[in-house]
């Protein structure tokens, strides 16, 4: 099919994806992390019916980069802060030991793993297990979110989803930028073998075009400039990250973290910002389904099914762990892990960016595996939520009552 | 009141800081790796000239410039022909962009046509597209036939094929730049006689110029195309373009309309996908994007009350259509060809700035204009742009025997006019003191502030 037509149709998502998001304040359709569009992606794809082709993929993999990316923007606009209040320090750090045990025993189990499935080489190995890690570190807030609009007002149960959520941000992100810097250059050319050189680059083009975002924010009021200059920032971001081979939503994710700390009223343009969360987030879902490629065969199965696993079995000791910290009086159970199982927005990026970095079964295996984290997180995550909301006394099936508006932020 | 933030020494010194950081950021990359990534160069180097754009508009405010200028500056200045920050290949990829850009001014400049204005206009309207397109077209095209002895690939033709390539010159020269009108719009916010006059006199000559050119073509092919024959089909082709254009474009406004009453929400991302995806359709089709959008925007606004929902909508892509245009238009300008026909470039232009100016004059005092309309009515009229380069290409695909030549120093005078053309208008509408009247107006017709208490 057309490359425009295609494009069409992703507009056309954006479009469902913004437009299905809020009739009076609260998400009516779909489910919360969009699996729904990643099985649309993988239907209409090449394993699917064919009418996305790895042709048309291609032409449009400067859009997806583009649009991972400003997925990194969000998240790290995001980061420390859930529903414009700061994430209290306990819950922030308790986030990231979160991230990092999921990204460590992901990345340690595809290590170990690796040498079974596939003959790789040890740095291809390495690069396997690193964006495993990646793949299989996030919390979504989606579930939050997504039981927080329907099932009314907040609690403390929700608050620490929330919190936890959007502390861990920051480990697929600082993976995948370690998944770039070490990845393999040509000889001669820049960077070539100095991976830590890479990763202060990535820093500091994001700190760099963050102090960049701020410092003109502050003197630019008008929205529709402010839109200029956010844009050209993040596009000037994503192109020269492409050029000098680092992790773009990396880089805009230090960019988005800079300006929402310089700038002056960083709530208003998280407001701001948040308003494209959806419209970006669903074609970039859709596309990352529709590249999912299973030519590695056996070992795309057996990652598929680790990482989740794997997920699942740092998860639930750490979320019994973390029943001492909702505070007393509020009743969870020894299950309350399985609530942490979404994944979305961050791991599609990594999964996708990965994919079209790596075109051999690196790339491959990480995407396949970020969407399987994605599935089983959307099959888990929002009934266990709920499950411990009703326990505790925070829903009790009846109609919502009102609640402020809150954009789609997964 | 305080000024506001942009408009203070420290807003300028930041804006300044800043553009010195994101030149140098684009040079370090530049110098320290060459150009690798495809189209993600493109993607920078759209985002640069986003960035670059933006700030050297706010910049050059300072002196009095439209922003339209500082656009171009920072196209010229980053692109393929002075400092290489973008390249080529860079440029040739945003022209999808561009497309989208192109549609976007086509709806807004299609917006703007309301019936009672075009009422009150109709009778200025007609004598200056009499007068424009009959003394520009004559007066450019003789001055040309009178300079062929300067113009290296006049010299060689005899006298009938000169006089054609004369009319064709002279025809092209009546070509205008809507983009730069609804770009100074779109910063000034204008309101009065010459801003209506202006919209209206230069959206409504893209029909008549489009149809001039084809009519001049086919005779000037019948001259230097010894083979060629008078085709009528080439005339039907012609008028089945313009009519699919506009029934296309009244189906779309249409359907807009409809959106915007039973919908009305996510109207950005409904432009993005009509501006993408019905260019490429309609290039496939062969109808005219600029028509079509342009008639949309008039159906919208004039038979449905959608149309101010519409225009905001457009304006609010302002920031970044506008910047996009102007700045990738910029970048294609090719000072070194400039340097090579310079003195002729310089002659076409003030010939053609003179004869638009004597035809306003005329047009002015035969309809009874209004003293802004008379006085500046030519103002909006010397800008050129999109439009005109995309006639150059028509023009040398139709006439192959054409000397190259001729498209060289086409394009040297359109990109004069561009650069020019935005500072002139401003002048005018400055002048004649509609600056910032709708701003006023606006202001004066918000709901006034509840009481604190």
């Amino acid at each position: 099919m057309n490359a425009y037509a295609i494009l069409v149709g992703l507009l056309l998502l954006a479009w469902a994806g913004d437009a299905l998001v809020k009739p009076a304040g609260r998400r009516a359709f779909g489910l919360s992390s969009g699996t729904e569009f990643l099985l649309g992606g993988i239907l209409l794809g090449p394993l699917g019916l064919g009418t996305i082709s790895r042709g048309t993929l291609e032409a449009l993999s400067p859009l997806t980069a583009v649009g991972a990316a400003w997925l990194g923007l969000l998240a790290g606009t995001h980061l420390g802060f859930a529903d414009n209040r700061r994430v209290p320090l306990k819950h922030f750090f308790a986030g990231l030991l979160l991230g990092a045990a999921a990204f460590a025993a992901c990345a340690l189990a595809g290590w170990a793993l690796a040498p079974r499935i596939l003959p790789l080489d040890d740095d291809s190995r390495l690069l396997l297990a690193l964006g495993l890690g990646a793949a299989g570190s996030e919390t979504a807030r989606a579930a939050v979110v997504w039981s927080a609009e329907r099932e009314g007002p907040r609690s403390p149960l929700l608050d620490l989803f929330a919190d936890l959520a959007e502390a861990d941000d920051v480990v697929p992100l600082v993976g995948l930028a370690a998944l770039f810097a070490l990845a393999p250059r040509p000889e001669g050319t820049a960077l070539a073998g100095a991976p830590g050189l890479a990763l202060v680059l990535t820093l500091g083009l994001g700190v760099c075009l963050g102090a960049i975002g701020a410092a003109l924010t502050r003197v630019e009021a008008r929205a529709t400039e402010r839109w200029g200059v956010l844009l050209g920032t993040a596009l000037l971001g994503v192109g020269l990250s492409a050029r000098l081979g680092l992790a773009a939503p990396a880089a805009l994710f230090v960019m988005g973290l800079t300006l929402n700390q310089l700038a002056e009223d960083g709530a208003v343009l998280r407001q701001m910002l948040d308003r494209t969360t959806r419209p970006v987030l669903l074609p970039v879902v859709a596309l990352a389904g529709a590249s999912l490629d299973l030519r590695d065969g056996r070992a795309v199965w057996w990652v598929v099914a680790a990482v989740p696993l794997v997920r699942l079995a740092v998860k639930l000791p750490l979320g019994a762990l973390f029943r001492g910290v909702v505070g007393r009086g509020v009743q969870t159970s020894r299950w309350m892990g399985l609530g942490l199982m979404s994944s979305g927005a961050i791991t599609v990026c990594v999964g996708i960016t990965a994919a079209e970095r790596f075109d051999g079964p690196v790339g491959r295996l990480v995407l396949a595996a970020a969407l399987s984290s994605v599935v089983v997180g959307e099959l888990v995550g929002p009934p266990a939520l709920q499950r411990e909301l009703k326990l505790a006394g925070d829903w009790t099936g009846d109609a919502p009552g009102p609640r402020p508006a809150e954009e789609g932020r997964s | 009141m305080s000024a506001h933030p942009t408009r203070t020494w420290r807003g300028r010194a930041v804006q300044a800081a800043v553009l010195l950081v994101s030149f140098s950021l684009m040079y370090l990359a530049q110098a320290g790796i060459p150009h690798t990534a495809g189209v993600l160069d493109a993607i920078s180097g759209l985002g640069f000239l986003l960035l670059a754009g933006t700030l050297l508009s706010e910049l050059v405010e300072v002196v009095g410039l439209p922003h339209l200028s500082g656009y171009l500056l920072a196209g010229i200045v980053a692109g393929p022909h002075v400092l290489h920050l973008v390249d080529h290949r860079s440029v040739q990829h945003m022209g999808v962009v561009n497309a989208l850009a192109l549609a976007l001014i086509a709806l807004a400049g299609g917006a703007e046509l309301r019936l009672e204005s075009l009422k009150r206009v109709l009778k200025s309207l007609a004598w200056a597209t009499l007068m424009q397109t009959v003394l520009v077209t004559v007066v450019t095209g003789a001055a040309f036939l009178a300079l062929s002895p300067f113009i290296p690939f006049m010299r060689a033709l005899p006298w009938a094929s000169a006089a054609m390539v004369a009319l064709l010159w002279g025809a092209m020269a009546t070509s205008r730049s809507p983009a730069a009108v609804l770009g100074l719009m779109s910063q000034l916010r204008p309101k009065g006689p010459l801003t209506e006059f202006s919209v209206a006199f230069v959206m409504l000559s893209n029909v008549v110029v489009i149809v001039v050119v084809a009519l001049v073509v086919a005779l000037a092919r019948l001259v230097l195309d010894p083979s060629a024959t008078l085709e009528p089909a080439a005339f039907s082709a012609l008028g089945r373009e313009l009519l699919g254009s506009a029934a296309l474009g009244t189906t779309l406004g249409i359907v807009l309309a409809v959106y915007l009453r039973l919908f009305g929400g996510q109207l950005l991302l409904v432009l993005l996908g009509l501006g993408f995806g019905l260019s490429a359709l309609l290039e496939y089709v062969h109808l005219d994007p600029l028509l079509s959008f342009m008639v949309a925007g008039f159906v919208v606004q004039n038979f449905s009350n959608g149309g101010e929902k519409l225009l905001t909508a457009v304006e609010k892509t302002g920031a970044v259509v506008f910047v996009v245009f102007f700045a990738t238009a910029g970048a294609h300008l090719d000072l070194s060809l400039l340097g090579q026909v310079w003195p002729i470039t310089l002659a076409m232009v003030a010939v053609r700035a003179g004869a638009t100016w004597g035809a306003a004059r005329l047009s002015s005092r035969v309809a009874k204009d209004e003293p802004a309309v008379r006085r500046w009515g030519w103002s909006g009229l010397v800008a050129q742009a999109g439009l005109t380069f995309i006639l150059i290409v028509i023009v040398q695909r139709a006439i192959p025997e054409l000397d190259a030549g001729f498209a060289t120093l086409a394009v040297g005078v359109a990109a004069a006019n561009e650069v020019l053309g935005p500072i002139v208008f401003k002048l005018g509408l400055d002048r004649a003191g509609e600056s910032g009247k709708a701003l006023e107006r606006d202001v004066s017709e918000a709901p006034a502030e509840p009481a604190k208490v």
